[in-house]
């Protein structure tokens, strides 16, 4: 029995950690977002979707090649994200409409890009072949799947990349500056319009290969992203709006409360556990885990 | 001046609407002392439209199969057909106007077990016998004497996969997981633990989910420390095809049952080996080695270029157990006579099966149990 | 170097300036004084692009710069320090002076950045705080910092004494004056008429929304209506 308990907690911890990568994955794009135009993307869990659908579409000509989808789903969810940009916020911003409006215009956004899909790919969920999807590890007595390494590998690697982005490079000072004072900035000679479009694009980006990895975990739908776009929304919230750590953190914090209340409590709990145990969480520290409150500066 | 032609032309809109429609009711009402006329309350547009219309292909079928056989005592079959939309109130109106204005003997439909729920009561009342072959919620047979079905729940498919997978597979303990936010798969969670414990049958573990979930190593972890000899699944094939693979990744190699989810074709696209050797009942099997499912499923495939599915085939024996009540009443005018005929009919072969109607007009038969087997249903044996 | 010709603008309804003409000539220090409300950060901020002149232009280097956006005009030498400092809080201090270099792609930024860090030691201690912890003298020196990193042709500076203790005044003053040798053109908008035009060569006085008076900041600093209305009456 005690070396049973000890790999089902082991394998728990697996799918945990698993679990709470593909939340993190969706949050750092909504996260990006929020941080730079102080609005929420409502669009972005069916952007996630659309980046499943742009990786599996180049698996279905015959390319099996992972790198490759991942590739496809980031570059059509930028262009997807450019277009949210052009359509649903820029407009909005010369009129100086308030936080509320982008967040209206994105919904809107959200139900055409998923009536679309609808349309385009039909209700069915799709899988990718079993020979991308690579096989499974046994760790102990647990098992891990490949796809599962990949997923926190991409998430570890992308969240770094953003660091990285945000606190080293240009591009990302001029992010930051625009997320802070958009008319300093221009003062400055950063084109904020220019950063903003590249910021949209950069999160739908991240977006679309959060969904190809989710899509290539599990299935595509046009429905997927709605369940992972508010877990995502939700992290954001708990990590502290904005914050690049306080993302990644804050689905690994979901994943693991999900799993464990499954395990001690009751699998009919777990959405409500996890809910509540966020709700403590933002209790406590009401601006999220890194929230404004006590990280004036370093916010990359 | 202007009022005056106004009021000018709608005198003669109504003449004219009035002169039609008597012409019209009157063609009507001489055909109907020559054919057996039924009405049909089906969803043929919006969501559900592909429901509406599998019933529609498998109710011509059935009424130009039995008109080329010389039709029932030397009439000809005829059937109105009325569009729902999956709507109550729209499918009481259709049934009020099949009642009233085409005088229908009996009518098929509605599509939806919420429709007949409006609808059934309205043909009672009527004194109209109306037969559900979709419906299959708890309590259509009882709104009332006029009120049947022949569709069989999955409640009425449960108990002889449970019966007859535990005689086959001889398993004691089980684990049941099912998706806890969908009416169907949950009342289907609730017959299968009944049917369990009656079977005796040790249920070592229940897991729910929610329709949407993706990710049920959680569960599945737990089920994997209870090592139950079955798993029972109830849950849509979304859902069940991405739990079987994660059980089959995590090393849960027990044999699966399955709740009506499994009857989709997609589930093995989309599980692939993962749902190979589930199990599952289906109130319908075009692959049965039977000579008249195997007519059926071929004239079905000539006309309409593909294998009927369950409402297809639940439609065709629909209006062959009307045709079998009109040829013992004998009478297409008879609303009554006809009422308890249909009632009578005991042992009916249909393409579905055995048929038979309980007390409250319910149908009562076996379910085919079916085993996925390099991705075709094959009965399970 | 830099001339407003004939510029009217406003906020919606409200016209703020009434045609303003302004001449910057290079190398100099030129004051705007006037009360508050004249139009003097409006004037600025027409200049550097923020706000769109309903009628009338603005020429830099000789060339009409009326429809550019703000950050091109930064790009093209012409840099803004707005009134209130507006350093980015969340940014550290050394994070708000590479962004001052920006628009740069030279190889010099390192070593201007050291520049700076020489002429405000204190920016240096904090080079790693957010520039939000700083005090309000540090954050104005920061702005002016930053503003140096890009190598201005023409600064625009708003108010850079407003609320800063008098010792911090004055030494802001003589920075101004400093930067100025160092070749540096300077628009200067400040309600301490007095310490304006004792640096500065030239002056313009606003009187609601249009120039009222004109002239070398010497004359400007005897004339009788400018003592009285902005010196104080001394």
């Amino acid at each position: 029995m005690g070396a049973r308990a000890t790999t089902v907690w082991f394998q728990q911890l697996i799918n945990g950690v698993s679990l709470g990568a593909t939340y993190s994955l969706v949050a750092l794009g909504y996260t990006l977002v929020f941080g730079t135009l102080g609005i929420i993307n409502m669009a972005h869990g069916d952007i996630f979707m659309f980046g499943a659908f742009f990786g599996l579409v180049l698996v279905e000509t015959g390319l099996l090649s992972a790198p490759a989808m991942l590739v496809a789903a980031a570059g059509g969810a930028a262009i997807m994200g450019l277009l949210l940009e052009y359509i649903a916020l820029r407009p909005l911003r010369r009129r100086q409409a308030g936080h509320l409006t982008p967040l209206i215009s994105t919904i809107g956004v959200g139900i055409f890009l998923r009536s679309l899909a609808l349309q385009l790919f039909g209700p069915d969920s799709k899988s990718f072949p079993m020979a991308l999807r690579g096989g499974s590890y046994r760790l102990g007595g647990a098992v891990v799947t490949q796809v599962d390494i990949v997923i926190l590998t991409a998430g570890l690697l992308l969240m770094l990349g953003l660091w990285l982005l945000l606190s080293r490079t240009k591009l990302g000072k001029a992010m930051r500056a625009t997320a802070e004072n958009q008319a300093t900035a221009a003062l400055l000679g950063v084109n904020t319009e220019a950063i903003i479009a590249v910021t949209v694009m950069l999160a739908a980006a991240l977006g679309g290969v959060a969904g190809a990895l989710v899509g290539l975990s599990f299935a595509v739908s046009p429905t997927m992203g709605l369940p992972y776009g508010l877990k995502g929304l939700s992290i954001i919230v708990l990590g502290g709006m904005g914050n690049v750590p306080g993302a990644m953190l804050g689905g690994l914090i979901l994943g693991f409360a999900e799993v464990i209340t499954v395990q001690l409590l009751s699998s009919s709990w777990r959405d409500m556990a996890a809910f509540t145990l966020l709700f403590l969480l933002l209790v406590v520290k009401p601006d999220g885990l890194f929230g404004r409150a006590q990280q004036a500066g370093g916010r990359a | 001046m202007k009022s005056v032609r106004v009021v000018a032309f709608a005198v003669a809109l109504v003449a004219v609407s009035v002169a039609a429609a008597v012409a019209w009711l009157g063609t009507e009402a001489a055909y109907a002392q020559s054919a057996w006329r039924f009405g049909a309350v089906l969803v043929l547009s919006g969501d559900g439209a592909a429901y509406g219309n599998s019933q529609r292909e498998g109710l011509e079928l059935a009424r130009d199969t039995i008109n080329a056989a010389g039709g029932i005592l030397g009439m000809p079959v005829e059937i109105i057909f009325e569009d729902s939309r999956g709507e109550r109130t729209e499918a009481v109106n259709a049934v009020l106007k099949l009642i009233n204005r085409d005088r229908v003997l009996a009518i098929i439909g509605p599509t939806y077990s919420p429709e007949m729920f409006a609808a059934g009561p309205v043909a009672d009342r009527a004194r109209t016998t109306i037969m559900g072959i979709s419906t299959t919620a708890v309590g259509i047979g009882e709104i009332g004497d006029y009120v049947f079905r022949n569709s069989l729940p999955e409640e009425g498919v449960i108990p002889t996969t449970i019966r007859v997978s535990k005689e086959k597979l001889g398993y004691r303990t089980a684990a049941l997981l099912y998706s806890n936010n969908n009416d169907f798969t949950k009342s289907a969670a609730e017959t299968f633990e009944r049917e369990l414990r009656t079977n005796g049958v040790e249920l070592v573990a229940i897991e729910t989910f929610h329709d949407g979930d993706t990710d049920f190593r959680a569960q599945l972890t737990k089920v994997l420390q209870a090592n139950p000899d079955v798993l029972v699944v109830s849950a849509l094939y979304k859902e069940a095809a991405l739990l079987l693979q994660q059980a089959r990744q995590l090393g849960l190699d027990q044999p699966v049952v399955g709740g009506n989810g499994f009857n989709s074709p997609e589930l093995y696209r989309l599980a692939g080996e993962a749902a190979e050797g589930a199990i599952v009942g289906s109130p319908w099997f075009p692959g049965r080695d039977d000579p008249l499912v195997q007519d059926f499923v071929a004239r079905y495939q000539e006309r309409y270029g593909r294998v009927p599915d369950q409402f297809a085939a639940q439609a065709y024996d629909g209006l062959m157990l009307f045709a079998e009540a009109a040829r013992r009443s004998g009478n297409p005018t008879n609303r009554q006579a006809f009422r308890d005929a249909l009632a009578q009919i005991r042992n009916f072969e249909g393409v579905t099966g055995v048929f038979s109607f309980d007390e409250h007009g319910n149908p009562m038969m076996d379910a085919t149990i079916l085993q996925l087997r390099g991705g075709e249903y094959v009965e399970f044996k | 170097m830099l001339q407003v010709e004939d510029v009217r603008a406003g906020y919606g309804a409200v016209q703020v300036l009434k045609g303003i003409r302004l001449h910057v000539s290079q190398g100099q220090i030129v004051a705007l004084i006037g009360a508050n409300g004249a139009g003097k950060t409006t004037t600025l901020r027409v200049i550097a692009g923020q706000l769109r002149p309903s009628a009338g232009r603005v020429v830099f280097g000789g060339e009409d710069i009326s429809r550019r956006p703000a950050y091109a005009r930064a790009r093209a030498g012409l840099v803004h320090v707005p009134e209130g400092r507006a350093v980015l809080t969340r940014m550290t201090v050394q994070e708000n002076l590479e962004m001052g270099a920006y628009a740069r792609a030279d190889a010099e930024v390192a070593h201007d950045l050291e520049r700076v860090f020489t002429r405000f030691p204190r920016l240096r201690e904090r080079r790693r705080q957010p520039a939000g912890t700083l005090s309000g003298g540090e954050q104005q020196m920061l702005a002016i910092g930053r503003a140096l990193m890009a190598r201005p042709k023409v600064l625009l500076l708003d108010e850079p004494s407003m609320g800063l203790a008098p010792l911090v005044t004055a030494e802001i003053f003589r920075l101004i004056q400093e930067i100025n040798q160092e070749g540096t053109t300077i628009l200067l908008v400040e309600q301490n008429a007095r310490q304006a035009l004792r640096i500065a060569h030239y002056a313009y006085v606003m009187e609601t929304g249009q120039i009222a008076l004109e002239g070398s900041a010497k004359e400007l600093l005897n004339n009788r209506r400018v003592v009285d209305a902005y010196l104080g009456g001394a």
